[in-house]
């Protein structure tokens, strides 16, 4: 875990993706000047480790370390599962104001996912291909996860190494295999819905896991939509100028 | 014409801004106070030189950068330090880079640009890691060079004229916004005595021939730095900060950069800050066939010359050339002389000495393949240099370091060189090349960047003795202050809407490239980390672009 900014600031936790760390935010923490941000490794990534867990779980972990900050009326800033995540803590902590979610579709139903990520599916194919993943396929798929041209850079790639070092193999079931299933049941924008929270979506016009259905689906229930069209699935990373403006653009909005 | 936007000034950023808003469907005037033949002002004349971090180039030249490490470099750079100032340039500082490691290089590419495969280190910086200054190469040289950059906006934007989308008003020279209401409405000029046939860069009549008034929904300001007004100059020099100003200054760009758009926007409500911040270069020289009035010519030198002031003092570590132009600046005023030398060899200007503008670099503007690996890689130095080496009144060349003084003493503007001294101070750099290693921090510069490929193949000489005749003649340069860029200027947010000094939007005026700081009033601070200029014109005028695409009904 990690806390940065003025204690007396406005809350913002950010929750990362997955396969990800709390180093994703690395370029976006700065540009939040003013804000208290809390930021933690989920469980089965980063430094956190441990069993892997889906996004129930992970939120009731966050509303463990929220209670223990004594912090209410967060930010919830979610990017790709971390946005299940960041719902799932409004829903159940009542420490939630308000929720961003960045770079995530309602559901699978407009996706696609680099080749051969469905073998990481299988229980011991997976995790043996996880353990052995040559550097180049960690980084083929980080490539994946920014927009057409965007440079991911030596930094950027040596965390997605890392991370994927650190990532608990059980992860890929529970976000490829029934993430799918639960998104299709729950799709995002319904919960948003239903939350009745105010909500903003950030997404990347040239995200390449997920289509550009998802803007009206979200407008359709009422958030707010902002798409940065240079942005791929990362914008947190591609664009954090144009994610930390949109974030505190939003934190005043009324 | 009927339009939806007036830009004022055909430079880069005005043709960004029209591109954009041709794109859009918007219908553009475009007011020039030049004529046709100056279509993109000041970058035809560049060198064309783009800051990109982390490139393909780059990465091929093994070279590891990243946005992370040049936000430090920038903000390092920028030392920005004004509260209210500093807002809107912190913020443009930030997006510049994001966009410099990330989509700039691919805008570009759309637009069918294309840089050389060597990428150059330009501002070395003051040996701080936190400081100013480039930790990588970064400065990367586009093939074609300023006419180039130029031409892949001004092609779209003549397209768009045809279609009738843009019309330009050039001779048109823009004296007043029209304000009404708080809002700027249109724009108010003269129309000045035609000139169809005087060629780009030289210096125009000012005699007027009638009057004119346009009016549209938005009014985007692109008129340029204020570079060729050395009254200006002069008002707002920082002396407490780098010295007294030059009495003698010579002039790196042409007579329109003359920044009288600066107070014609204030008057009409808009806020300028930061304006004591300029990027003036140390190591000009007068060109010998000069297109303007008071035309300079920078060169750009590798990092083995020697350089001593007016008086023939060794300038004190990190200055050496292409370091630290503002540290090297104030250390060359410190002493009251406004001149500087480089001594140095025929080796060293071989390799070393490459001349800043488009003409001076006729084998890479002309995109010639044959002729860019014959005058960069063979024996001598390339044509333009050899020229100024021939013709350049700030050159002297000598057998013999007496000779040298002697003619370094007959165009000196202040003290003599004492002959005795200079050999001292030359003949002590020359045996410290005795070992591998030693005391002279420049000696192990030069080394260090011989380490960096790009520097060894196309750059910076084989460390050798300046008094070895092997290596000569000898070659003496007298440089001069040459004036450039305006780092500060309009402020703006970062859709390019001019600020009022209350921090309200001026609705109705945007800004943008230099006349804007390059965006917010200065995205620069007080250093700049080269090839951020054009860059900067580009990334404003196209933020101009498409806020006023978005918001225009
Ligand atoms: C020799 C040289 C080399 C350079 N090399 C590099 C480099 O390698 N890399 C880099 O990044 N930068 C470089 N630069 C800097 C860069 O070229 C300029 O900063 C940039 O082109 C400025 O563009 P601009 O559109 O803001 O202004 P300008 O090019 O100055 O254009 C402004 C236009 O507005 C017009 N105008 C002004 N006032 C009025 C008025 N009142 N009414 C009507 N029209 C008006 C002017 O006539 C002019 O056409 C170089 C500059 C020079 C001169």
């Amino acid at each position: 875990m990690r806390v940065d900014g003025p204690a007396e600031g406005p809350p913002v936790v950010l929750l990362h993706g997955f396969g990800g760390s709390l180093h994703w935010f690395d370029r976006l923490v700065p540009l939040l000047g003013g804000c208290r941000v809390i930021r933690v490794d989920l469980l089965g990534h980063g430094a956190t480790g441990g069993p892997a867990a889906d996004a129930d779980e992970q939120a009731r972990a966050v509303a463990g370390v929220l209670a223990s900050l004594g912090m209410s009326d967060v930010v919830a800033v979610g990017h790709s599962f971390g946005a299940d995540v960041a719902l799932s803590l409004a829903e159940t902590s009542g420490r939630v104001a308000r929720v961003v979610v960045v770079a995530q579709a309602p559901d699978y139903s407009d996706a696609t996912f680099p080749p051969g990520d469905f073998l990481m599916t299988l229980p011991l194919v997976g995790a043996l291909l996880h353990r052995f993943a040559p550097a180049f396929a960690v980084r083929a798929v980080a490539a994946h996860a920014v927009a057409p041209g965007f440079r991911v850079g030596a930094t950027l790639v040596q965390q997605s190494l890392e991370d994927h070092k650190a990532l608990d193999a059980g992860m890929f079931p529970i976000v490829l295999v029934q993430r799918r299933r639960r998104l299709a049941a729950n799709p995002l924008d319904t919960r948003v819905r239903e939350l009745g929270l105010p909500t903003m979506v950030v997404l990347g016009g040239q995200d390449r896991f997920y289509g550009a259905r998802s803007a009206r689906r979200y407008a359709a229930v009422g958030a707010r939509v902002e798409t940065i069209a240079e942005a791929g699935h990362s914008p947190v990373v591609e664009t954090p100028g144009r994610v930390a403006a949109l974030i505190q653009d939003f934190m005043t909005d009324t | 014409m009927n339009p939806d936007v007036i830009v004022v000034g055909s430079g880069l950023a005005g043709l960004v801004a029209t591109h954009e808003l041709a794109k859009a469907g918007k219908r553009v005037l475009v007011l020039d106070q030049e004529n046709r033949n100056n279509l993109g002002g000041q970058a035809f004349w560049s060198l064309g030189g783009l800051f990109l971090v982390d490139s393909p180039e780059q990465r091929r030249l093994g070279i590891k950068d990243s946005y992370e490490l040049a936000m430090q470099d920038w903000m390092g750079s920028a030392a920005f330090d004004r509260e209210r100032e500093d807002h809107w340039p912190r913020r443009w500082a930030q997006a510049y880079v994001e966009w410099a490691a990330g989509g700039k290089r691919q805008y570009l590419h759309d637009l069918g640009l294309r840089v050389l495969p060597m990428v150059g280190w330009a501002e070395r910086g003051d040996g701080k890691a936190d400081g100013h200054g480039n930790s990588v190469p970064r400065f990367h040289l586009t093939w074609g060079t300023g006419p180039e950059v130029v031409r892949v906006f001004l092609e779209p934007v003549l397209g768009a004229e045809k279609r009738g989308l843009v019309e330009f008003g050039f001779r048109h020279r823009v004296d007043e916004l029209i304000v009404e209401d708080g809002a700027v409405v249109g724009v108010r000029g003269a129309v000045l005595e035609p000139c169809d046939d005087l060629e780009r860069g030289k210096a125009s009549s000012r005699e007027t021939v009638g009057e004119f008034e346009h009016r549209a929904a938005a009014v985007v300001v692109a008129s340029g730095g204020v570079g060729h007004n050395h009254d200006l100059i002069r008002k707002y020099w920082p002396t407490e900060r780098l010295g007294k100003c030059p009495e003698t200054l010579i002039s790196g760009v042409p007579a329109h950069v003359d920044g009288r758009m600066l107070l014609i926007s204030e008057t009409a409500g808009a806020n300028v800050v930061n304006r004591d911040r300029m990027w003036n270069y140390t190591e000009g020289i007068v060109n010998w066939d000069p297109i303007w009035p008071n035309h300079a010519i920078r060169i750009l030198a590798g990092p083995s010359s020697l350089w001593f002031d007016a008086a023939g003092r060794r300038l004190p570590a990190p200055n050496y050339p292409s370091f630290d132009t503002n540290g090297t600046l104030k250390a060359i005023l410190a002493d009251g002389h406004d001149y500087s030398w480089l001594v140095l060899t025929q080796t060293i200007i071989e390799k070393e000495f490459a001349l800043s503008g488009s003409e001076q670099n006729p084998d890479i503007t002309s995109k010639d393949v044959k002729l860019a690996l014959k005058s960069r890689l063979a024996k001598g130095a390339p044509g333009p240099v050899e020229a100024f080496k021939q013709h350049g009144v700030d050159f002297v060349v000598a057998r013999t370091l007496r000779e040298l003084v002697d003619g370094m003493n007959k165009i000196a503007r202040g003290p003599k060189i004492d002959h005795d001294d200079l050999e001292r101070q030359i003949v002590a750099r020359d045996r410290e090349l005795g070992n591998k290693y030693g005391k002279d921090l420049q000696l192990a510069a030069v080394e260090h960047a011989r380490r960096y490929l790009g520097d060894r193949i196309t750059r910076v000489a084989k460390p050798h003795r300046i008094l070895d005749p092997a290596h000569g003649p000898l070659i003496a340069v007298r440089l001069n202050i040459l004036t450039r860029k305006t780092l500060g200027g309009l402020e703006t947010n970062l859709d390019s809407q001019v600020v009022r000094a209350d921090g309200s939007v001026l609705p109705g005026l945007y800004a943008a490239g230099e006349v804007a700081g390059f965006g917010g009033g200065g995205v620069h601070g007080y250093n700049a980390l080269e090839g951020t200029f054009l860059g900067g014109c580009i990334f404003s005028g196209r933020a101009a672009g498409l806020a006023l695409a978005r918001d225009l009904r």
